[in-house]
């Protein structure tokens, strides 16, 4: 009889763990947004696009660059001195650029690659140096409070974006 | 006769891909070394690239750029953020402190001097026997720890003993940018802040620039690049002391 008592409790006790369980589901909680590892490495030559999360920025003769965090670098041309949009290159993973001799060099995740812009409308990739860029990436979303953690065996995180009534695994 | 017009055929083809390609050449953005702003941490100095990241600087031989070669990697300390070029040397910002390596020998970056700071996150820039540095706090959003923001004046006519002259505060400084006699400070949305740095003793605040949440600056012949929340921002400098609002991306 005691024992039931004991599997009682241990079921009450389940049920309420579970119920904190589910108030872990809130609203802004931020979620890592994946991409296939394979995916991930495809460099592409996309249409110019809005700028959503600009990053870091670069001057190259009558060009300039500016890269959209973690996903690639916007190309634009100086005209009057004004910016006037190429193309947009897809770069996964990238946040730095330098250019010389119409290469560019920038990285995808931990590879520096080389592009060459020598015709801007059709970027080609040159080379790619595997793990040349050992920089430890944060795993942190864009700003403070509630996310999910990152999962690496879910593919290469590519960015964050704000979900409701989710669980939050992480807060920092 | 019909060899004739083949061979006209075959010359107007000739001129015509010559002209295709004089016309793709227009188009390509030609040769040379570009510009990056104070944040970077890629930099290219003659037929190198240097690479920061968390603690070490990596060279990398780029003559060959199908065959790119790391050549070096030296340890250069905690929290290494950014990497600016300057007249032979390499000026390395970190969570610490600013370092300063020379390129002698390029593959080899020397270590010539460093100066400890505040903890705080920062970009350098510099010019003749100054470098600027702008330390930004955990209190506005930095990683880096802290509680100092400021822009930080040092002479570095001796390399390997930099000394402060300055500190000015400032309310939420990113990066920085140089010309001849002008420096401007991306001071967060506290604005673009532009200094006249003719003289040193005179080192002034001229004027800020507001409207935008500003993250870096490059000044570009007489263009002035900025990196502001939502995009980039043109200024024209042909008045390098009185930016003039040209055009934005957002």
């Amino acid at each position: 009889m005691k024992k039931n008592y004991f599997l009682v409790a241990a079921a009450l006790a389940m049920a309420f763990a579970s119920c904190n369980q589910a108030n872990l589901k809130r609203d802004e909680v931020w979620v890592p947004i994946y991409k296939d590892k394979a995916e991930a490495k495809v460099i592409l030559n996309l249409p110019a696009q809005q700028v959503r999360s600009g990053g870091k920025i670069y001057a190259y003769n009558n060009y300039v660059f500016q890269l959209e965090q973690n996903q690639g670098i916007h190309v634009y041309k100086l005209e009057n001195k004004k910016p006037v949009p190429v193309k947009f290159i897809q770069v996964y993973g990238a946040q730095e650029i330098a250019i010389k001799d119409n290469l560019i060099y920038t990285n995808n995740f931990k590879d520096i690659v080389v592009l060459n812009i020598t015709n801007p409308q059709e970027v080609a990739v040159e080379s790619r140096i595997p793990d040349a860029f050992s920089l430890n990436t944060s795993e942190l979303p864009p700003a403070k409070g509630y996310f999910q953690c990152v999962d690496s065996t879910k593919g290469m995180l590519i960015g964050w974006e704000k979900q409701d009534n989710i669980e939050a695994t992480c807060i920092y | 006769m019909k060899k004739i017009i083949y061979t006209l055929l075959l010359a107007a083809g000739v001129i015509f891909t010559f002209g295709a390609c004089s016309k793709a050449d227009n188009n390509a953005p030609g040769l040379g070394t570009g510009t990056g702003g104070s944040l970077a941490r890629f930099t290219i100095y003659g037929n190198y690239l240097y690479v920061v990241d968390g603690t070490t600087l990596k060279t990398f031989n780029i003559s060959n750029p199908k065959n790119t070669v790391q050549v070096s990697s030296i340890e250069v300390g905690f929290g290494i953020e950014t990497i600016y070029p300057y007249n032979g040397n390499l000026f390395i910002g970190s969570a610490m402190a600013m370092y300063i390596y020379s390129l002698g020998n390029p593959e080899q970056p020397r270590s010539e001097g460093m100066a400890s700071h505040v903890r705080a996150c920062d970009p350098v820039v510099a010019k003749d026997s100054l470098a600027y540095v702008t330390v930004r706090s955990t209190n506005n959003g930095s990683s880096c720890g802290g509680s100092v923001d400021a822009l930080i004046v040092y002479n570095i006519a001796d390399l390997r003993n930099p000394t402060t002259i300055r500190t000015i505060p400032m309310q939420n400084p990113h990066g920085l940018g140089i010309t001849e006699n002008t420096l401007y400070v991306c001071d967060g949305q506290a604005g673009l802040k532009i200094f006249n740095v003719n003289s040193i003793a005179n080192l002034a605040l001229i004027k800020t620039i507001g409207g935008y949440n500003f993250y870096d600056v490059i000044p570009y012949n007489d263009v002035l690049i900025c990196m502001v929340e939502g995009g980039m921002v043109i200024y024209d400098i042909a008045d390098q002391q009185n930016p003039v609002f040209v055009a934005k991306t957002f």
